[in-house]
């Protein structure tokens, strides 16, 4: 009977693309400034590691201007939404560069800086956590001596090694069993760097204080729900006095998900009520103040038969969590159970560790950091492969995991393109075909594939809204998209669903006091979940729409239908647009009668594939899972590596706007390439050594490789709305071990560290060619 | 103190009285209210705040706004008529853009080079806008809506 105009599977520009080009989106920082505006001014601890002797906040008192001066005193307190182990403000001791210490409200940004500058911290330095070595070493320094007493760790349950914040195992088959099958055992340890999101916009937060006690909070995030109860959590107040306001989003790639300096804003604005206080990162801020993407040690032990198949898997993931564990626990969850790679090993044992260092908290970046797990298992399977003299592709195939599949987290895997994405690439760059080489300069080929969870809190459902008046259809959700797509992703389903034109529907900027239900409080920003909310309260939507009509028109709501905007019965072909419904009222026997104004809630609880049952910290929907092939060009003599070219193949499901999805996987590419190459946030003993975008590359426009080709396979995700997957996370995933992989078979270099610098190769090369040095 | 400054902005006369230690970009966002150019490493670094001083691309925040005295200033705002102009169309259908932080300082750069050399090649796009950084969208739309772009306006 429904005709939809199926909006779903094509190519739209974003919907909120005219407003970004034109300089109209507002972000933070655009938001004008009030007369009465006071600004915020962050002091940070200048060391790694020392107990905090004392902070004298006299001279920055009597600064011209200064209104106020906090600190752990006036503000104690810690944050954390599983686990509360991140201070406010440093009381007693301080854990990293860059780690708060105090807060100075002034009436401008000049003055607020100037009297940071003039608040006089003593330290006593204490020895520093420099790696994740440092941290394991039996005389190691412990960093939180009352971990066990933190709220959350009950539920956490750390174990005993006293610089372990978290730890979780996966365990299948066994081991002794997986070892006799096996042919050819090898053992590797693989390194990534620390590295930084580098969303170009700053954190920042404006808040408020009225009148009557309720908190405003305008701040980038991608998930103001997250923040409303981490701050609420955090400052002792009850949530609903806070109300938290999303704004355009400039980036955030993972960096934006929990509070790290909004609290201290907040916190300010309840010390000074009535006035705006605002907060703006910079650069060095920005790069130590925040959240880094966490390093990875990865010591894996693999078993593999000479028929080629993978007998056995004994794996170690031990993740830099920085200072703080509780932004970065999903990694260390996902990295236990993510840990075979997409490959069905039946004998595994994995445990994946989060592990306090003195550096910046970590926060999973793009993906729950599974990237560095395959920066590690695809480095070794090429080396499984090569030992058993068998194509890297032909042993890839031979082991990847397929639908069906019973994997080692106990459930079988779904429907899944991996092999498709594979084949998609292998052709790309014609693999079989041996690339050119010149004496000094020798090319290879390299791949890689992965697989990427998408997670969830367990039993959690989301919820989204819909409204019908005179302006349109606008949708509100629980996310603000970062530049991802999201919103156009949302806003398709919602027209197809409605049967309406794309321009009708609005997605609404977040607002926390909307009467969305939330039960817990952690931002999806992701498609799948959200996506069949919306689906949900469009589809109640359009049924009291529907209602409506037939009683006006006294027909049945079955054969009333809304096609690209307009009402119509196919009982008997009586129509009228839609929007004059909504505005001037529907035309009745009796003449026009008004349109109500409709609202309609729908929620999604996902089924999760793993776990069922428990109530762990997080739950896997899906995988998201793809390929990639590089060609790359390495000089023999200096080391240079240049990429000629990179193809990347994704099963997204099902590709709700192919041109986005596609840009998507353009861009995550692209990333991958600068964390393969460049990208690590360098410490020297707890001391961040290129906090700026100046010193910190990532790619630019003089990176990108010569032939950058991108694919996208859809095998349809059960539950999925229209059948897609939730991506975008994912896509840098699998570019650095594929560039390594492909470095090796050029010059048979194998670099074991993240970034792949040209020095790194270079010191490999003098060694082949002269082994003395 | 205040030093009095008027330069062509968007191809109007505007006069403001500005001290010494501001930049162009704190002129232009907290003083005239045009906010297109973006606020983000403050440093010369990014590209964000990238507008046009006398026809060229300049990192806003590395300008003096006393510098600017009699200049010719344009911003992602100027570019837009009636309609908007070929290369933030080309911006939106090819998209070269994602969480938009980058795009006015893409856009006005990409203008100037236009200005100069209406049919680049991708090597010259890639050269011209070498100094504007983009963390989502690994510029290969961006290179593509300018050649689109530059067809469109003949």
């Amino acid at each position: 009977m429904t005709r939809k105009t199926l909006l779903v599977g094509k190519a739209f520009p974003r919907i909120e693309g005219a407003a970004k080009v034109t300089g109209q989106c507002h972000y933070l920082l655009d938001i004008p400034a009030t007369a009465d505006m006071l600004y915020a001014g962050l002091v940070t601890s200048t060391q790694p590691h020392a107990r905090l002797l004392s902070i004298e906040t006299e001279e920055a008192l009597q600064q011209e201007g200064v209104e106020a001066v906090l600190t752990a005193h006036e503000l104690p307190g810690t944050l954390g939404m599983s686990l509360q182990d991140r201070p406010i403000l440093a009381g007693e001791r301080v854990r990293y560069v860059g780690e708060p210490v105090a807060v100075v409200v002034a009436q401008s940004p000049a003055m607020a800086r100037s009297a940071a500058s003039r608040v006089r911290v003593r330290y006593k330095d204490l020895p520093v956590v420099a790696s994740i070595a440092d941290s394991l070493a039996a005389d190691a320094p412990i960093l939180h001596p009352d971990l066990a007493h933190y709220p959350g760790a009950d539920v956490l349950d750390p174990p005993d090694s006293a610089n372990v914040a978290a730890r979780f195992e996966m365990k299948a088959g066994d081991m002794k069993t997986g070892w006799a099958r096996a042919d050819v055992i090898l053992e590797q340890t693989y390194h990534s760097s620390v590295r930084h999101h580098a969303a170009l916009e700053p954190h920042g937060a404006i808040a408020r204080q009225n009148a009557d006690g309720s908190i405003m909070l305008w701040c980038s995030t991608s998930a103001p729900y997250t923040l409303r109860s981490e701050i609420a959590q955090a400052l002792n107040i009850p949530p609903d006095r806070l109300r938290v306001r999303g704004l355009c989003v400039g980036g955030g790639a993972g960096a934006k998900n929990h509070t790290c300096i909004e609290v201290l804003v907040v916190a300010a604005a309840m010390h000074q009520p009535e006035h705006f206080i605002m907060l703006s990162l910079d650069q060095k801020q920005e790069f130590t103040s925040t959240f880094v993407r966490p390093a990875l040690v990865a010591r894996l032990k693999m078993g593999v038969s000479r028929e080629g198949e993978i007998t056995a898997l004994q794996a170690s993931y031990e993740w830099d969590v920085g200072a703080s564990a509780d932004a970065c626990l999903e990694t260390v969850w996902a990295g236990a159970y993510t840990g075979t790679g997409p490959y069905r090993i039946p004998h595994v044992d994995i445990r994946s560790a989060g592990i306090y260092t003195n550096h910046t908290p970590a926060s999973p970046m793009r993906g729950n950091d599974v990237a560095e797990i395959h920066w590690a298992i695809e480095q070794h399977i090429d080396q499984m492969a090569a030992a058993i003299k068998m194509d890297t592709v032909m042993f890839r195939l031979q082991n990847i995991v397929k639908g069906g599949d019973l994997l080692a987290l106990g459930e079988a895997m779904h429907a899944t393109g991996l092999d498709q994405c594979l084949q998609n690439v292998v052709e790309a760059v014609d693999w079989h075909e041996k690339p050119l080489s010149r004496t000094t300069s020798v090319r290879g080929k390299g791949l890689a594939i992965f697989w990427s969870p998408t997670t969830l809190a367990p039993k959690h459902s989301v919820e989204a809204s819909a409204r019908l008046d005179p302006g349109g259809c606008s949708i509100a959700i629980d996310a603000e998209d970062a530049g991802t797509g999201l919103h156009t992703f949302v806003a398709q389903l919602a027209a197809t669903e409605l049967g309406v034109p794309l321009s009708w529907v609005h997605i609404d900027a977040v607002d926390t006091a909307s009467a969305l239900y939330h039960p817990q409080p952690k931002a999806t920003a992701e498609l799948c979940s959200i996506g069949n909310a919306v689906l949900a309260a469009v589809r109640r939507l359009k049924q009291q729409l529907l209602a409506f009509v037939a009683e006006a028109w006294q027909e049945s709501a079955n054969h009333i239908d809304v096609i690209d905007g307009v009402v119509i019965s196919h009982a008997t072909e009586r129509q009228q647009a839609l929007d004059e419904v909504l505005s001037a009222g529907i035309d009745t026997d009796a003449g026009r009668r008004p349109a109500p104004m409709l609202v309609t809630r729908g929620q999604s609880t996902p089924s999760p594939l793993f776990p069922r049952h428990d109530d762990s910290l997080s739950a896997i929907l899906h995988f998201c899972a793809g390929a990639v092939a590089a060609e790359v060009e390495v000089d023999r003599i200096s080391g240079e590596i240049r990429v000629l070219q990179l193809a990347a193949a994704l099963d997204v499901g099902h590709a709700i706007n192919p041109d986005l999805v596609l840009s998507q996987i353009k861009g995550g590419t692209m990333q991958g390439l600068g964390s393969a190459l460049w990208e690590a946030l360098i410490y020297r003993e707890g001391m961040p050594l290129n906090p700026s975008l100046h010193h910190y590359s990532i790619a630019t426009f003089a990176d990108l490789p010569a032939q950058l080709y991108t694919h996208i396979v859809e095998v349809p995700q059960d539950g999925g709305p229209y059948g897609a997957r939730s991506l975008g996370a994912d896509v840098p995933v699998m570019v650095a071990p594929a560039i390594a992989n492909a470095i090796y078979n050029a010059v048979a270099v194998r670099i074991n560290d993240l970034p792949i610098t040209s020095e790194r190769v270079w010191k490999h090369l003098i060694k082949l060619t002269n082994p003395l040095r | 103190m205040n030093y009095p400054v008027s330069f062509h902005l968007n191809g109007k006369i505007v006069a403001v009285q500005v001290t010494a230690q501001e930049s162009l970009l704190d002129v232009l966002r907290h003083r005239l209210g045009l906010t297109g150019a973006k606020e983000a490493c403050n440093e010369g670094n990014c590209g964000a705040c990238t507008v046009l001083l006398d026809s060229l691309p300049v990192y806003a925040c590395m300008v003096l706004a006393v510098e600017v005295d009699g200049a010719a200033v344009e911003t992602v705002e100027g570019m837009e008529s009636e309609e908007l102009h070929p290369l933030q169309k080309a911006m939106i259908d090819q998209q070269g853009l994602q969480c938009g932080y980058c795009s006015s300082g893409m856009l006005v750069t990409a203008q100037a080079l236009l200005a100069h050399n209406s049919r680049p090649n991708k090597t010259q796009i890639r050269e011209a806008l070498a100094g504007n950084l983009c963390r989502c969208t690994g510029y290969a739309d961006i290179i593509k809506a300018i050649q689109v772009a530059s067809r469109a306006r003949r």
